[in-house]
């Protein structure tokens, strides 16, 4: 629980949600008029955070520093496992992630800790809002924020206790493999996060040479690689996987 | 179902055979050429090969006391040249089992992939 000193009468741009209401009301107010005097919605972002997610710390204080930059732009940070129906409302399935929101419209999304993302999209989003003009990402991104490829993919593969790494969305699989992978995850009654490897060409890569595994899909349980679809399969029928996920992943 | 007989192995399939043969001396070694079946997948747009995806199912003694992992990660050091080559493997649905696993489950069952 947060205990700043408030300075100021106003109340802060950045709040940790403790309430549904909040982030509701938030969306719903009528916009300021913008430079060409139409009423545009102000963008919210909203960042998705666990405790247990170590990367979480440095993404959070990228959303501090990006708030005190943006003064007139909206933070909210949100709990995951505290706020179910927020959290599926804008299908997070894994943290951090950080979504940029205008009313009911997701305008942006960032998944994981990339922290030149996330910088670079809320520029994109808010800085027009703040009367700051867009500047380069490059400009803005200090380096010792941006961890090196190794931390960002430990990083990825512990974002939730179990994670598949496939090429699409869960909701929209774009290989037979990660389809089939995703759908007995689903049978099984399995809550795990995702990453679209067709996203990020760095990830792609990266992973097959830090796994030492040449394919995709790709299952994590608990941040360890248990393989593709064909060992998943096989541990389903033996009956071994059900009992490698952590009692949180397991859908009520 | 198919009234030809089942088309001779490629150069690729013959490839995979001999890799797996020297090095597991596998009691039961099946591959079937399912390259058929992503022709029309848009990433196999652009490949001319007939050889882009396999079902490899091999019984060995040497799998004993190996995880899943360690088993399936064999293979694919074993096969790492021909899956890294221009149109070589694209993808393999790999079988692991040893004697006793093998004997327990005789009918692997096939997934569909569709």
């Amino acid at each position: 629980m947060s205990s700043e000193v408030v300075v100021s009468k106003s109340k802060s741009n950045v709040i940790q949600l403790q309430d549904e209401s909040e982030l509701r009301e938030t969306l719903e107010v009528k916009g300021q008029t913008a430079g060409n005097a139409a009423k545009v919605s102000p963008v919210v972002v909203i960042y998705f955070w666990a405790d247990w997610a170590e990367q979480c710390k440095q993404v959070e204080s990228v959303i501090d520093d990006l708030a005190k930059k943006y003064t007139k732009t909206q933070f909210f940070k949100v709990e995951a496992e505290n706020f179910e129906d927020i959290s599926e409302a804008y299908e997070i399935s894994a943290v951090p992630t950080v979504i940029l929101a205008q009313k009911a419209k997701i305008v942006g999304r960032v998944d994981g800790a990339n922290i030149s993302e996330i910088v670079k999209k809320v520029a994109e989003a808010c800085a027009a809002a703040n009367g700051i003009k867009s500047e380069p990402s490059s400009a803005v991104e200090p380096a010792e924020f941006q961890p090196d490829l190794n931390t960002r993919l430990k990083g990825l593969i512990e974002r939730a206790p179990v994670m598949v790494f496939i090429k699409g969305t869960a909701a929209q699989p774009r290989c037979g493999f990660s389809k089939k992978i995703v759908g007995m995850l689903n049978e099984q009654n399995i809550k795990y996060g995702y990453f679209d490897i067709l996203t990020d060409e760095q990830v792609r890569q990266g992973l097959k040479e830090y796994s030492d595994w040449p394919t995709y899909p790709q299952l994590y349980i608990s941040g360890e690689l248990v393989g593709g679809v064909d060992i998943v399969a096989e541990m389903i029928e033996s009956g071994d996987l059900i009992g490698m996920v952590p009692a949180e992943a397991v859908a009520k | 179902m198919s009234m030809h007989s089942k088309p001779s192995p490629g150069p690729l399939e013959q490839l995979i055979r001999k890799n797996i043969a020297d090095t597991f001396k596998p009691t039961v070694l099946l591959i079937e050429n399912e390259s058929y079946k992503h022709r029309h997948h848009a990433a196999m747009r652009d490949v001319d090969s007939t050889e882009t995806h396999f079902r490899v199912t091999v019984v060995s003694e040497m799998f004993s006391g190996q995880s899943r992992i360690q088993r399936q990660r064999l293979i694919y050091s074993l096969l790492k040249a021909e899956m890294a080559m221009e149109g070589g493997i694209h993808a393999l649905t790999l079988v692991t089992k040893t004697p006793e696993e093998y004997d327990i489950v005789p009918v692997v069952p096939k997934p569909d992939i569709s």
